[in-house]
């Protein structure tokens, strides 16, 4: 950025030097003829007054109407003798290039071209050139005559400053470039400007904690606007309020631009910018009251606060550049300032009248380089604090990304947790069955080989244990989760022990919905209560036929829906309450599935009903 | 007791070899078939070695075969002898009936399966139904078989000759899956007796060539196997 900058600097700093000196000071040796003697007369007519008058006056161009008569404005007419040896063959023109404020031409007594209107609001062109073709026909052998209309305010510096005549296609090239130096060239800034016072106007919107913006894009707005003065030739409103604006309009750009630079350098000066801002209104309060004549004298006053603030500017900005150790911005910046301010004092010197008049004002061409930079460098920091914010963001979005991962570490750590601790229960839990089932028969089965007389309910017993196991084994399938699958199976292991008995099952089972929860553990006390109901029959019931049935149904008015099993026996009936233990645990087991168990029995027989829930109960 | 006479009158010995690793079970199963007629004992080995050995010199009619041996696995040997193409009935010993191990022995190829602890009747009884064309089952197995022959779709059209169950025998394996009785679902499908443990075989049958193929096509295309014989 430094680099481009400070070729930037350089690159413009070459072209205005260029510029300035070429079209600075007219050149007065050329084909084109620059009469310089002529004849004065001040009057009010509207048409070239006649020779004879008394009141012409001798007096020479470039002609200051504020020295060769001083407080006197008006309407005023300069007749000119051109000598020409022949008519000329090609096309000529009549070219004015500086005049104030404006001129009409007349070429032996013809009319031929003017500036624009002689009334009020007068047009200006005070800073614009004047080119007028020479119609075919009007110029004769030897003596011409031309006629400039010529009309100004007083103390304004108003007069003629130069006139041409010559060839069209040389004189005309002339006219173009001081045309476009002098109106197109602002024109084109005004525009530029007003963009780039538009693009840093949006950016403070968006970004409002620097303040630098939004005051560069108002003192921009400012100034171009304040450039018009430079070229609008028809005024919208009088006169006065134009010189007016165009007075307090310089010193308050001046002041506005001061707190620019501050606000660059971080600055905040209440006070003294309170003070640049009272004397700006003052200004413009003090002008109000002065006519048009006094209008530049006392604004030229005023101007020496705005001298000021541009001094005030500049040390600020060197001081700033020392502090920082001349970085590149700050530099840069500096250096545009002292340009800037420099041509601001340039442009006050001639106002008040230093030199002949014969200079521009400059300082006009120096702000959009100005604000070139101050662009430039405001966008660079704005692009700066964008990156900032985007590393900003990514470090924010790889903590949360490290946290999350921690998180989901802690997560899967917390899931191995839980499930070792589910297998850890669910092995508690077959371990503590096959203890009671299982361990409790081959305990018995111990004891009867030892007293190895008893060796057929040995047998038994060790079948009855093979069974047991197996039936543990059915109730850990993990796809059971039917129950009549479950009651088929505890059918096919016990069947061969109930065909022994003389029992003979009668299978009434229907189709069920499917019981919700129904796991190895719900299907493992399920198991049990039907092997238990089985061996009461077996053992105690003295029954012929076993009838095993299943449906859905309810268990009472306050019951929701369920399935039932019901298995019943045509036998003696529970005559004593000896099977008190065992019933008890059945009841036990029944509860701990969330179902109940009913148990009826009379001399005809003994019914056994389990009910389970359709619907979790919590 | 029917049966045992339908037998006598036909006049026909089966031999059967039994491969057990177990002492005290081998003997048992010897002697439990050795007490009836029908039976002669082509061989009793005890490893997988000896069992093929066996084979080698002659196929029994039926194949009673221990899952956990010492050299190899049941399953194995049970593949082999299937693939022999010929009539032997694999019965596969086991001592829980699960379902996981007798599905393995199924698809390999086998017909049946035993209990171990099963008392010498129900041993001979078992290895003659099986012989008559009946094969044990419980409602576990029959929910496998339902499900397993569910999932397939339309028959593929690679393997040749794969077969769905019959409306019948899908009815047979709803009612064994509900715990019914070989007789109770004859009464309830109005069918013979008899006519129930043969569709169980060939159920199991459908299973065995099933998984056959199917893992012959899936080594060919693997390039695990190479038809250059």
């Amino acid at each position: 950025m430094r680099y481009g900058s400070r070729f930037v600097v350089c690159a413009y700093t070459f072209a205005f030097v260029l510029t300035v000196t070429r079209g600075g000071a007219e050149r007065a040796e050329m084909t084109p003829l620059t009469l310089t003697s002529v004849w004065f007369l001040l009057a009010e007519d509207e048409a070239p007054p006649a020779d004879d008058l008394p009141q012409w006056q001798q007096r020479r161009l470039p002609d200051n109407w504020n020295e060769s008569q001083p407080g006197v404005g008006g309407n005023g007419w300069y007749r000119v003798d051109l000598e020409l040896p022949q008519i000329p063959e090609r096309l000529w023109a009549v070219y004015l290039p500086r005049l104030r404020m404006n001129a009409a031409v007349f070429v032996n007594g013809v009319f031929i071209g003017d500036g624009g209107r002689f009334s009020e609001p007068i047009a200006r062109n005070w800073n614009r050139p004047l080119y007028f073709h020479i119609p075919a026909g009007l110029l004769r052998q030897g003596h011409n005559q031309l006629h400039i209309r010529l009309r100004a305010y007083a103390n304004v510096y108003g007069g003629l400053y130069g006139l041409r005549v010559g060839p069209d296609d040389t004189l005309q090239t002339e006219y173009r470039w001081m045309a476009f130096l002098k109106t197109d060239l602002n024109q084109a800034f005004m525009v530029m400007t007003i963009v780039m016072a538009l693009f840093l106007g949006t950016l403070w919107l968006r970004w409002r904690t620097d303040s630098t913006y939004g005051w560069m894009a108002v003192t921009m707005l400012f100034w171009a606007a304040n450039s018009m003065h430079f070229f609008v030739r028809d005024l919208p409103l009088s006169t006065w309020w134009w010189e007016w604006s165009a007075q307090v309009g310089t010193d308050c750009f001046a002041v506005l631009l001061a707190i620019s630079v501050s606000r660059f350098l971080g600055l905040r000066r209440p006070r003294l910018e309170g003070l640049m801002a009272a004397y700006v209104v003052l200004t413009g309060i003090v002008l109000s009251q002065v006519e048009l004549d006094r209008m530049l004298a006392v604004a030229n006053m005023f101007h020496l606060g705005a001298v000021a603030t541009g001094g005030y500017m500049v040390a600020l900005l060197l001081w700033a550049s020392w502090q920082r150790q001349f970085c590149g911005d700050t530099v840069v910046l500096t250096v545009g300032v002292v340009v800037q301010s420099c041509l601001g004092v340039h442009d006050w010197l001639l106002q008040l009248g230093l030199w002949q008049h014969d200079h521009w004002y400059l300082m006009h061409y120096a702000s959009p380089l100005l604000f070139m930079v101050f662009t430039w460098v405001l966008t660079s920091r704005f692009v700066q604090a964008l990156r900032q914010s985007e590393a900003l963001n990514r470090e924010l979005e790889r903590r949360v990304e490290e946290k999350h991962r921690e998180l989901e570490a802690g997560y899967r750590q917390l899931r191995e947790l839980e499930q070792r601790q589910a297998v850890a229960i669910e092995r508690e839990r077959i371990m503590r069955d096959l203890h009671d089932g299982l361990g409790g028969h081959l305990v018995s089965a111990l004891a009867m080989a030892e007293k190895s007389t008893r060796v057929p309910d040995l047998e038994r017993i060790l079948r009855e244990a093979l069974d047991d196991l197996r039936l543990v084994i059915d109730s850990l399938d993990s796809e059971n989760d039917d129950l009549l699958v479950l009651l088929g199976m505890v059918r096919a292991r016990i069947e061969h022990r109930m065909t022994h008995a003389g029992l003979h099952f009668d299978w009434q089972v229907q189709d069920v919905p499917p019981i919700p929860g129904f796991g190895p553990e719900m299907a493992l006390h399920v198991l049990r209560i039907v092997q238990e109901t089985f061996t009461n029959i077996v053992k105690h019931a003295h029954a012929r036929t076993v009838t095993v049935c299943t449906g859905e149904g309810q268990n009472g008015d306050d019951h929701p829906a369920g399935v039932y099993l019901e298995i019943r026996d045509d036998g003696q009936g529970m005559r004593n309450s000896s099977h008190g233990r065992g019933l008890e645990n059945m009841r036990y087991r029944a509860r701990q599935i969330g179902g109940t168990l009913a148990i009826a029995s009379d001399t005809h027989g003994t019914q056994v009903r389990l009910w389970l829930p359709l619907q979790r109960v919590a | 007791m029917s049966k045992y006479k339908e037998i006598r009158s036909r006049r026909e010995t089966y031999s059967v070899l039994i491969v057990e690793d177990e002492p005290m079970a081998r003997q048992r199963l010897a002697a439990a078939l050795t007490q009836h007629p029908h039976f002669t004992l082509s061989a009793v080995v005890g490893t997988c070695a000896e069992a093929r050995a066996a084979l080698a010199v002659a196929l029994p009619r039926v194949l009673l075969v221990d899952l956990g041996l010492p050299d190899g696995d049941g399953i194995e040997l049970i593949r082999e002898v299937a693939e022999r193409g010929q009539e032997v009935d694999v019965m596969v010993i086991t001592v829980f009936g699960d379902e996981k191990h007798v599905l393995a022995a199924l698809k390999a190829g086998a017909t049946g399966y035993l209990l171990k602890d099963s008392t010498s009747h129900d041993i001979a009884e078992a290895v003659l139904q099986l012989i008559n064309g009946g094969s044990p089952i419980s409602p576990s197995i029959a929910r496998y078989l339902l499900k397993r022959f569910h999932q397939e779709g339309p028959p593929k059209p690679v393997e040749v000759g794969v077969k769905v169950l019959t409306e019948r025998e899908r009815e047979v394996l709803s009612l064994i899956v509900k715990g019914f009785s070989y007789k109770e679902i004859a009464s309830l499908l109005t069918m013979s007796a008899r006519t129930v443990p043969s569709h169980i075989k060939n159920i199991y049958r459908k299973l065995a060539v099933h998984s056959r193929s199917e893992a012959v096509f899936e080594a060919v295309h693997s390039g695990l196997v190479r038809f250059d014989k």
